[in-house]
């Protein structure tokens, strides 16, 4: 199942507190990998050489964070400072970063600004059935940890906000389109 | 500037089944996941055998899950293909040149439209 067309192979990553969800879009819409990563130690070190590694094996051309600058930014310091590391890590690959604001994925998939990531992934998994239907996460109870898989539903999200005309683009190569 | 479709696309494929590297070695008779993985890495390709035992397992047609082997062998036959034609051009008129023109047109115009299309 394709969701949007573009010219480039996008990767996106999504940190959480345990590691990070990624998600390789190919130019027609497809989702070409996905997955979470759980990282233990020196997190955003081995996140930037986990995500380089990815770099090296899709050769996207863009790739895709969480706004960390956007007011307000409720990420804590170690993954705006992630969100910085990412910044140098597209620019030294000499690929396209693109920030997108995550509420701008939450409205167009939930369809209103305080859709839950439950609401988010479920709709993916309508959109990807046979690539994300399996891996919806039970409903998240009070008591309950976010399940480590949502993360992978954010990293499919940012991509789409950037579809819906809500992005800003941070670092282009030159004469590149971001169609 | 359009991206090249990837070498293959057996990793989604795999992960669309819930499989493991391992499960999908075992399901081609062999031991461990190492060879699978090298596979999904692009750093080998598999054989005929090989390719068509990821075709049964993942439901997918070869020339979609080896969609960058697929792209590059279309895109260098249609190059030989052009020379082909320039050189059956020469050739005598006969049934035989008429039906190797006619053959080598249809799989330039498929070549074309192949092109043309989406990836």
């Amino acid at each position: 199942m394709s969701t949007s067309q573009s010219l480039h192979r996008r990767l996106a990553i999504a940190p959480t507190t345990r590691g990070f969800g990624f998600a390789v879009i190919e130019r027609d819409g497809k989702l070409a990998d996905w997955g979470a990563v759980g990282i233990i130690r020196e997190k955003n070190a081995t996140t930037v050489l986990k995500v380089r590694e990815l770099i090296d094996l899709y050769r996207p051309e863009v790739l895709v964070i969480e706004d960390y600058a956007a007011n307000p930014c409720r990420r804590s310091r170690r993954i705006c400072d992630l969100g910085e590391a990412l910044c140098e890590l597209a620019a030294s690959s000499g690929i396209s970063l693109v920030t997108t604001d995550p509420l701008a994925a939450r409205r167009r998939l939930g369809g209103d600004k305080v859709a839950t990531k439950q609401s988010v992934a479920e709709r993916l998994a309508e959109i990807f059935p046979r690539e994300l239907g399996h891996l919806i996460p039970r409903k998240r109870q009070t008591w309950m940890k976010e399940d480590y898989r949502m993360a992978i539903f954010e990293a499919v999200a940012l991509p789409l906000a950037i579809d819906s005309g809500r992005f800003v683009a941070t670092h282009r190569e030159q004469g590149q389109a971001l169609t | 500037m359009t991206s090249p479709r990837l070498q293959n696309y057996l990793r989604s494929g795999r992960k669309r089944l819930a499989l493991s590297q391992d499960e999908v070695a075992f399901l081609m008779g062999r031991r461990g996941g190492a060879k699978i993985s090298n596979y999904e890495s692009f750093s080998t390709t598999p054989t005929l055998e090989t390719a068509l035992a990821f075709g049964i397992i993942y439901g997918t047609p070869l020339n979609e899950l080896f969609a960058g082997i697929h792209d590059r062998l279309a895109r260098d036959i249609s190059e030989r293909a052009k020379v082909l034609r320039h050189r059956v051009s020469f050739k005598a008129t006969s049934r035989r040149s008429e039906k190797k023109r006619a053959a080598v047109e249809s799989l330039l115009a498929n070549a074309a439209t192949a092109n043309q299309q989406p990836a």
